[in-house]
């Protein structure tokens, strides 16, 4: 199958008074219809970043795609003009974001805010888009959904609304869905449902999901693939089980070694990775990650390495070969 | 925001009362041709002068007296009603779409379009506004439409600053970019989801800017630059009682509490509604 989406090189920039922000170092991912990539890493790794570039949705200015190409289609995203961009946006690429609530206009029914996006892009009438997003949102499993379209954002609880936010999106039946931290601001019970939704409609559509997190226990469950990023660059993509049994970048390593574990009888001390992410403003020469790194070599502070196939699927970013 | 306004109109009693005065007043304005005891602009010049009904040497049926050319001053200011409701409305309405239309779209867009019309709001409040009004009536002539235009015209920067602020918060927020996400053009996104949410700011600027239009339209007509003479307003009956303050009080008097009726309770309410609007300076 071919990828639905592909990155190549992306690189994005934001111009603020004083500095020059590099938030995205050339990022290169795909994704293939109904698969999962993950997108994992700390904050400030560029991950949201990443997404929101995908849609062209950062003001300009301060943002500026100074590099690569976003393929949807055989098109470059970062090539088209602004009306061709809006009929892909919510149509071929949808996006749920991480606080939905936030993220439903409070003034507006639900049912109006699903309706919004299948009459901008499917050009329904009124009542035709009214009874399809009442379909929407039986599909997202709100229960009563003919009487719930009609309600308003602060009617609903956090899960439902994020269910509104996914009903939104997959309205037009995107062949992408980026969905930014969908879970994390949803307690653990919800995240489960959530993420259950998520995968069984895209059983049933078929879309691609870019799914960012930094939840792996979210990625153990739901990924297909994992990219991590760290400081804006990739440093390892492979499959979702090669990733937990082999890392190969000691980044990944950490990331998994601070993460609480429950299969440890009596549950091991967690492992956190030392020190802070890099400033942006001023990030370390070389690998981003040498400062922290339990394993650098002197040459980490002056090479970039870069991403490179270490076994069929299995890419990392460093100097050190092998698994680690 | 209707039932908060009616709950808190329960508790303030200052706000029951100019609610009471507005809704009396605009009764008069709508049915002034019905319930006017004379004709405001019937002149009868064996009966100017009279005092209202209390005094000596009043005529029945001249409630409120007469002016100098022995016309029923009751029957003017209930006349006088109609322009100042008119020109405080239409001119509000003109500088509220002109206001909150620069307002959202220099939030918005920002950029060079927020520098230009917010360098223009600048230049607008560097300049009294009622000057302007007066060159620009002096010029074209004393006409109702011009000067709901000129109000109109000058009143919008108070729209525009307050608009543009509210929408600087919520273009950050996610429902716009979630909005964005969906397709939403610039002045969808706009129209849909930044003005109904500024709705209610727009409402209480609006409720005080009736009462400062009606005392412009008050103070150009006192100057002889509103409407024309013909039409019996209470700015004008103001000038014209002040030649007889000495001994025909009643004429600059019934008018100038007309005036200060209206908009004390205009400014009365306008209060009340933002208290509603903003809950936090409510209880403070």
């Amino acid at each position: 199958m071919s990828s639905v989406l592909e990155i190549n090189d992306l690189h994005v920039e934001f111009r603020l008074d004083a500095d020059t922000v590099k938030p995205v170092n050339g990022v290169s991912l795909s994704v293939e219809a109904g698969e999962t990539l993950a997108v994992v890493g700390e904050s400030g790794s560029g991950k949201t970043a990443t997404a929101l570039s995908i849609l062209r949705l950062h003001p300009t200015p301060p943002c500026h795609y100074t590099g690569g190409e976003i393929l949807a289609g055989g098109r470059d995203l970062l090539k088209l003009p602004e009306r061709e961009m809006r009929a892909i946006r919510g149509n071929e690429i949808a996006m749920v974001f991480q606080d939905p609530m936030t993220s439903l206009n409070p003034l507006k029914s639900v049912g109006a805010q699903i309706a919004e996006s299948l009459r901008l892009h499917q050009g329904l009438s009124r009542s035709q888009a009214r009874a399809q997003a009442v379909q929407a949102l039986r599909e997202v499993g709100i229960p009563n959904p003919e009487q719930r379209a009609g309600e308003y954002p602060h009617q609903f609880s956090g899960g439902m609304r994020q269910r509104v936010m996914i009903a939104i999106a997959l309205a037009c039946r995107p062949k992408v869905l980026i969905a930014d931290e969908p879970t994390t601001a949803l307690d653990v019970t919800v995240q489960a449902q959530i993420m259950e939704l998520l995968a069984g409609l895209q059983e049933r559509f078929g879309m691609a999901i870019v799914l960012i997190t930094h939840d792996l226990g979210v990625v153990a469950r739901c990924a297909d693939r994992v990219l991590v990023m760290y400081g804006g660059r990739p440093v390892e993509l492979a499959a979702v089980d090669e990733v937990f049994a082999a890392p190969r970048m000691p980044y990944t390593r950490a990331l998994l070694r601070s993460m609480p574990r429950s299969d440890v009888p009596g549950g091991a001390p967690l492992d956190p990775i030392p020190g802070s992410p890099p400033n942006l403003f001023s990030p370390p020469g070389g690998c981003a990650f040498h400062p922290r790194c339990a394993l650098a070599l002197p040459e980490c502070s002056s090479t970039v390495p870069p991403l490179t196939e270490r076994a069929p699927g299995h890419s990392a970013a460093c100097l050190l070969e092998g698994s680690l | 925001m209707l039932t908060a306004t009616l709950r808190a109109l329960r508790r303030n009693h200052a706000a029951k009362v100019a609610v009471g005065v507005i809704a009396l007043v605009v009764l008069v304005g709508v049915f002034a041709p019905l319930i006017a005891p004379h004709d405001p602009n019937l002149q009868n010049l064996q009966l100017k002068l009279r005092p209202p009904f209390w005094m000596d040497g009043s005529e029945p049926g001249y409630l409120l007296g007469t002016d100098k050319l022995g016309r029923d001053v009751l029957s003017r200011v209930m006349y006088g009603t109609r322009v100042s409701l008119l020109v405080g409305l239409a001119a509000t309405l003109l500088s509220g779409v002109v206001g909150a239309a620069v307002g959202v779209v220099s939030g918005y867009y920002r950029g060079w379009r927020e520098q230009v019309f917010m360098r223009l709001a600048d230049v607008q409040l560097a300049f009294p506004s009622i000057l302007l009004a007066l060159a620009i009536i002096a010029v074209l002539g004393p006409s109702l439409l011009f000067l709901i235009l000129v109000l109109g015209l000058t009143g919008w920067v108070s729209y525009a600053r307050v608009v543009r602020a509210e929408v600087l918060s919520l273009r950050e927020r996610e429902f716009v970019t979630a909005a964005r996400a969906i397709g939403d053009t610039g002045p969808q996104i706009m129209v849909r989801h930044l003005l109904p949410n500024i709705v209610a700011p727009l409402a209480t600027i609006g409720t005080l800017q009736v009462a400062a239009m009606i005392v412009a339209e008050a103070s150009l007509s006192y100057l002889g630059l509103g409407v024309p003479p013909s039409v019996p307003t209470w700015g004008s009956m103001l000038a014209d009682g002040q030649l007889y303050l000495r001994g025909a009080w009643w004429i600059a008097v019934f008018s100038g509490a007309a005036i200060m009726m209206t908009t004390l309770a205009i400014n009365v309410t306008g209060d009340l509604l933002r208290d509603v609007a903003d809950p936090k300076a409510y209880h403070r």
